[in-house]
């Protein structure tokens, strides 16, 4: 972190190896289009860079964590203005398989193939709901925050909210009527 | 319902954390080559703003100020009449200037033809008592009413009048020997009239009375069309103005005006002169170039002077400044971003308020039709700043034609 606030190109490259899957997964949640995923997370990488010298963590025993917290809240910012540039337009088609990775090989398969499924499901809600779903649920800003960001009242962003999470409930008891996961 | 919430959410956490997605296209010479280029400066608003629209209204005050003050409506009307009759009513005034007695100045007092008892029932003219002592006869006591315009004030009361020759004396002649006949001054009853009460004003002639250009408060509706470019760059299909202006007229030659046009205009402008401060852009972009139109409300307020007058035309020369109220603005970006063009339509409604931020001028030749007056006036406008969610520097040109209608 220290050679990545000093500008070396070397700290900085290996810093952005490191967590660049980690930052993909948040913005993937955001933006549809997988191929447009790329540039906003390069974009997001760059006022990371660009800021790094006003993060406060730097020296203490749980950086990590924090700078996790810090990427990833770089991350939604930069998803959500790509977002509001397209007018929180919904996008058509469907998501090739091909950008899943192959998970018969890992031990916990199945859960991973319930998680692909649960993000699919996120990312076919309307971009409107789930923007708000996946800061308030998943990335955990606040209503206010949420209202700030998206250029909507608190009561909007509350009743997205609400929707989203009746739509995926709908969506989530039709797939597994006897599932059983947690009754959803 | 909550338990289940609580419980789908943590399962939306542990989901996104780990859901199984191909992380590809990591691209570390991209983010290397975007470091290296300049970060944008952060745009900051100078605190100036009210003083420079305060500064650039303080001329049209001023100037509005002294014409007011200096060359009034139609003042000297009044004085031009009492001069002119003032010969003719001082009949037996011989000499209307005399040395007051005690007094080593000369003065110009009046001497009654007779006193005031011998006036009852008869026509006096009064002034106001701030333009007393200016005119050299301004109390004028007429033997004849004849030639006497009907605003002249008649003396009602008729007791116990004084000589009347004390009351010019008190006036005009403070060093003579009024003092002794105090006891008498009590007793003289000067009738006033008040000023307003008065209609001094002569009878005006029926074709002064029918000018439409005399009339203070007026009404204009105007239309045409409008070319407008930003910094001499490509000019695009012509806009159009159409409005309605007020107009009031508050000195002879000086008018001020105000209104509201609804404007539409047409422009191209190359990206260096678009700023993207309130537009959302993908990071990294740079903005080739930009046509649009905006829809808006302006509202002006010129000063107006009459340059020429002739009894049937004018020509009007104007300046002042415009205020832009964006409704409707649309634009089509040519935008580059990683060495590829992209192309996006956008548009935004009521984004800015451009207070005071054109400066129009514009020379009006104006035609008398019976009542109304018709106008045609090419114009300019130049922008003070920036307008527009872009801040583009806005340029206009068009003529505009138009009739005016006074209202009062």
């Amino acid at each position: 972190l220290t050679g990545c606030i000093a500008a070396d190109a070397k700290c900085q490259k290996l810093l952005y190896e490191q967590y660049y899957g980690y930052a993909f997964r948040i913005v993937f949640r955001y933006i549809y289009r997988y191929e447009r995923v790329p540039d906003v997370v390069n974009d997001g990488f760059v006022k990371l860079f660009r800021n790094l010298h006003a993060f406060t963590g730097l020296g203490q025993e749980e950086a990590e964590p924090q700078l996790l917290g810090w990427i990833r809240k770089i991350m939604v910012n930069t998803a959500i203005d790509e977002l509001r540039r397209t007018n929180l337009m919904p996008e058509i088609g469907g998501i090739p398989d091909t950008v899943w990775e192959e998970t018969s090989t890992y031990d916990n398969a199945d859960a991973l193939l319930l998680y692909k499924e649960l993000i699919s499901h996120v990312k076919s809600l309307p971009p409107s709901y789930g923007a708000v779903f996946n800061m308030y649920v998943i990335d955990g800003f606040s209503h206010q925050e949420i209202a700030k960001q998206l250029g909507i009242s608190v009561g909007t962003s509350k009743s997205n909210l609400f929707k989203a999470k009746a739509y995926l409930q709908n969506i989530l008891k039709k797939d597994t009527p006897t599932a059983g996961i947690c009754n959803l | 319902m909550q338990p289940l919430n609580h419980d789908m959410d943590e399962l939306m956490r542990k989901a996104a954390a780990d859901y199984p997605v191909k992380p590809q296209g990591a691209d570390w010479q991209k983010v290397a080559q975007q470091l290296q280029t300049p970060s944008p400066e952060p745009v900051t608003k100078k605190g100036y703003g009210g003083l420079k629209k305060l500064l650039l209204i303080f001329p049209f005050l001023l100037a509005a100020f002294v014409c007011d003050r200096y060359f009034p409506y139609q003042r000297g009307v009044f004085e031009k009449h009492t001069a002119a009759k003032v010969p003719q009513a001082n009949t037996n005034g011989e000499g209307s200037k005399t040395k007051a007695p005690g007094s080593s100045v000369t003065r110009p007092v009046l001497q009654p033809a007779a006193s005031a008892t011998e006036m009852v029932g008869k026509q006096l003219t009064f002034m106001p008592h701030d333009k007393r002592g200016q005119t050299g006869g301004d109390i004028t006591a007429a033997p004849s009413t004849k030639g006497l315009p009907k605003s002249m004030g008649v003396l009602k009361s008729s007791e116990n009048y004084g000589p009347a020759n004390v009351e010019w004396k008190r006036r005009y002649a403070p060093g003579a020997d009024y003092l002794a006949t105090a006891p008498v001054l009590q007793k003289v009853h000067v009738v006033t009239v008040p000023y307003n009460g008065i209609n001094n004003t002569p009878k005006k002639s029926t074709t002064e009375k029918n000018n439409p250009r005399l009339k203070k408060l007026y009404l204009t509706l105007l239309a045409g069309p409008d070319i407008s470019r930003v910094k001499g760059q490509r000019l695009e299909a012509p806009g159009y103005s159409v409005g309605v202006l007020f107009g009031y007229r508050f000195a002879k030659h000086w008018l001020v005006e105000s209104g509201l046009y609804w404007d539409r205009k047409n422009y191209y402008s190359k990206g260096d002169y678009f700023k993207t401060d309130k537009i959302y852009l993908p990071y990294n972009s740079k903005i080739l170039e930009v046509e649009g139109y905006c829809d808006m409300f302006e509202i002006p307020v010129n000063a107006r002077f009459y340059a020429v007058q002739k009894p049937r035309s004018a020509l009007v020369v104007s300046a002042g400044l415009s205020s832009y109220l964006m409704q409707k603005e649309d634009y089509t970006y040519a935008y580059e971003r990683y060495n590829t063009v992209y192309s996006s339509t956008k548009y935004y409604r009521k984004a800015s308020k451009d207070w005071f931020s054109i400066a129009n001028i514009s020379v009006a030749y104006e035609q008398r039709l019976g009542r109304s007056t018709f106008r045609l006036e090419p114009y300019i406008k130049r922008p003070l700043r920036g307008v527009g969610i872009g801040a583009l520097p806005l340029s206009s040109a068009g003529v505009l034609v138009g009739l005016t209608h006074p209202i009062r």
